[in-house]
């Protein structure tokens, strides 16, 4: 069992009816984490969470579930040893069904997960979403500019099409993060260097990670719809 | 400094035989807790449950704040907490301070927890 074998499993979970996110943290460590909200408030939640956990651990207190019906959804907490599977659920998710699931992946990735550290990994291992670039003098520009290498790429706004398109059937940061997987997965280091018709085929991948066929379908359809009205 | 009510099976957590939840239909105790005036049970007798039931609203309260911050939601309705030893279930009972709900000695279902909940 290794770490793809376990965000495999996650991702199948992911699926289940009502499920918005998943955080599995060990320490000060997040494991995986496909949450619908900025990383920055995934690790707030992380942070209160283990809190609350070593306060409980500090009395002798082997937690094994803490359930937070909120008035807008439901935080579930399975705990293991050092290890927390959060799941973020809405309204009307199975609840039992998801927490015997989560218990099932925990006690799978025992022994991987008794093995993972449980110090905060470093910032540079997650990739960053806004580069930042700092211009000093006018010279420094202008050399810049002379080394840019054309970018014909029409990824920008075709990704833009292929987010909204996944949009329809799963959370903002979920199609973000599988239009993410499809660029690794294809070994594609930079989309805005592609030629138009790769952009193409990566946006028809990217849909082709929906599982289900009928929507997959129908998503492909809208999407060349999308792409014709827009002359991408 | 909050901290959780301490928890060790035997010594400090006594688990009464009218705890236990019986799974022939036997009822749970319920308890009531006005955080500002303690704990209550409504069915029978059990002061030190009562108290360490409403420490546990207490402690879940200060950290369920915390994360309905972070999650942009209002307010907590439920929460169940379940170690080796027990499950704590309560739910909010009209108010911010006042709660309700059972303590049982071994995992229930939330469908149960809520149903045993709701009766009272």
């Amino acid at each position: 069992m290794d770490h793809s074998a376990l965000v495999s499993a996650i991702a199948a979970m992911q699926r289940l009816d009502g499920v918005a996110g998943i955080l599995l943290f060990k320490g000060k460590n997040a494991i995986h984490k496909q949450m619908p909200f900025t990383d920055g408030r995934t690790f707030d939640l992380m942070d209160t969470l283990g809190d609350m956990l070593d306060g409980y651990q500090q009395v002798r207190r082997r937690i094994r579930s803490v359930y937070f019906q909120f008035d807008g959804g439901v935080l579930l907490v399975l705990v293991q040893e050092q290890a927390a599977l959060v799941f973020f659920l809405m309204n009307r998710a199975d609840v039992d069904l998801v927490a015997g699931a989560g218990a099932g992946l925990l006690r799978d990735f025992a022994v991987y997960l008794a093995g993972a550290s449980d110090v905060a990994q470093p910032i540079s291992q997650t990739a960053p979403e806004v580069e930042e670039l700092v211009v000093t003098r006018a010279r420094t520009v202008q050399a810049m500019a002379d080394k840019v290498e054309p970018t014909a790429s029409n990824w920008g706004a075709v990704r833009a099409v292929v987010e909204r398109t996944l949009g329809k059937v799963m959370g903002r940061a979920q199609a973000s993060n599988l239009i993410a997987r499809t660029i690794t997965d294809s070994k594609i280091d930079d989309p805005y260097r592609l030629p138009r018709a790769d952009v193409l085929k990566l946006a028809i991948s990217c849909i082709e990670h929906v599982p289900n066929m009928s929507k997959r379908r129908q998503l492909l359809m809208e999407l060349e719809q999308d792409l014709a009205e827009q002359k991408l | 400094m909050i901290s959780p009510q301490a928890g060790d099976a035997e010594s400090r957590f006594p688990r009464p035989a009218a705890l236990t939840v019986n799974r022939r239909g036997q009822e749970l105790p319920i308890y009531r807790a006005d955080l500002t005036a303690g704990a209550e049970k409504v069915n029978g007798i059990d002061t030190e449950v009562g108290q360490r039931f409403a420490s546990e609203i207490n402690y879940v309260n200060y950290y369920a704040r915390k994360l309905a911050d972070t999650l942009a939601m209002q307010r907590l309705d439920m929460a169940i907490v379940e170690d080796r030893d027990s499950q704590t279930s309560f739910h909010r009972n009209g108010s911010d301070v006042k709660w309700q709900g059972v303590v049982a000695s071994h995992r229930l279902p939330v469908h149960e927890v809520r149903s045993a909940i709701s009766q009272h």
